[in-house]
């Protein structure tokens, strides 16, 4: 149990490096969508095409985007914590009374 | 914005054309931030193509789930909800990469590691209407596209991954994190294929242009793929080292 938690903050200290590093290799780099730079490319390749049909809805602006996007991530972590958090709970109670009827058993047999 | 022109070293004619989109974006932001393949991006055809390539993938997966939803498996459910929201989680979270532009991660290779690759083709579609209903990202007519390669190439490849890192006797975390990395860095791949194959590059074909998108989506996917193949370990950790799942189980 143990190596596996040392292992979980190396991992995290990992991903936080990976996230971080872009930040000084791409200096100046405008850290837009990968998908909009998709797009400038077709584009680019195909002047004449034209988009056909437009998304039915979209986000007034990019504070309800980033709004929507938070809920969504929230939505997912909030049911990941209470699982994850269900389970250890669980798991410590079930110690804590195996350790009292062990404690139980021994004063009985003195 | 300057180091895309400098990126692209193309003629007059086609800085005009991006100068164009430029000013196309500044005036429908709409269009921002799409997921993979945006909304009218492909050509009606295209769209009904891949939506009859994807569907039976959609169906199999529904088989899968109502086996796994009935099955005995010990919180087989929970786990299920818990790869789903796994999901959730990673598509939401735009990280930078070293190529100076963001993307997201996908997030699949968790859940097919646990259950096979037919199950994410359920889950990841739900993920793929949130974004393109709520969030105009993504789209609609694109779904079917967006779905072969996040929901269906990605974890196909991730479980084939995993079993052959498996049979090579690698450790169950390492056989995960190469199975995730793969999953997630192949759903790329294969929307720069799928955008290819409709938007051949006017010089040098389908090839031409299966290079530039592969410069654009996969280039960047690198460092995020490794970052959520680390996320997914840490997750599968907590989750043995709570007894919510039996390690045995991942095969």
């Amino acid at each position: 149990m143990k190596k596996k938690t040392k292992q979980n903050w190396i991992l995290l200290l990992l991903v936080l490096i990976l996230v971080i590093t872009p930040f000084f290799v791409a200096k100046g780099g405008s850290f837009s969508g990968s998908d909009d730079e998709g797009t400038a490319q077709i584009k680019e390749n195909d002047p004449s095409y034209k988009v056909w049909i437009h998304p039915i809805w979209t986000p007034p602006s990019a504070e309800i985007e980033s709004l929507l996007f938070t809920v969504q991530g929230s939505l997912g972590t909030g049911v990941i914590a209470y699982i994850i958090g269900n389970a250890h709970g669980r798991r410590k109670e079930r110690q804590r009374q195996q350790q009292a009827q062990a404690k139980n058993n021994s004063d009985n047999g003195r | 914005m300057k180091k895309v022109f400098r990126n692209h070293l193309v003629p007059k004619v086609s800085v005009i054309v991006g100068l164009c989109s430029l000013l196309y974006f500044a005036l429908y932001p709409r269009d921002a931030y799409a997921m993979h393949i945006m909304e009218g991006m492909l050509p009606p055809k295209w769209c009904i193509f891949w939506f009859a390539v994807s569907a039976p993938f959609f169906i199999y997966g529904l088989y899968r789930m109502k086996k796994i939803v009935i099955s005995t498996t010990q919180n087989a459910k929970i786990m299920l909800a818990l790869c789903g929201a796994f999901v959730f989680v990673l598509s939401s979270l735009k990280l930078p990469s070293v190529t100076g532009s963001c993307s997201h991660p996908t997030g699949v290779g968790l859940g097919t590691a646990m259950f096979g690759p037919g199950v994410m083709s359920v889950l990841g579609v739900i993920i793929l209407l949130f974004q393109a209903l709520l969030l105009a990202h993504g789209g609609l007519t694109t779904l079917g596209a967006n779905c072969f390669s996040m929901t269906i190439v990605g974890p196909f490849v991730g479980y084939a991954t995993y079993k052959i890192c498996r049979a090579l006797k690698l450790s169950r975390a390492v056989s995960l994190f190469m199975c995730a990395v793969l999953a997630d860095w192949s759903t790329y791949v294969t929307t720069s294929f799928q955008l290819a194959v409709v938007f051949p590059d006017p010089n040098n074909g389908v090839g031409g242009a299966v290079i530039k998108f592969l410069g654009i989506y996969a280039v960047t996917q690198i460092p995020l793929a490794i970052a959520e193949g680390f996320l997914t370990v840490i997750v599968y950790n907590l989750v043995i080292s709570n007894n919510l799942w039996k390690e045995n189980a991942l095969g």
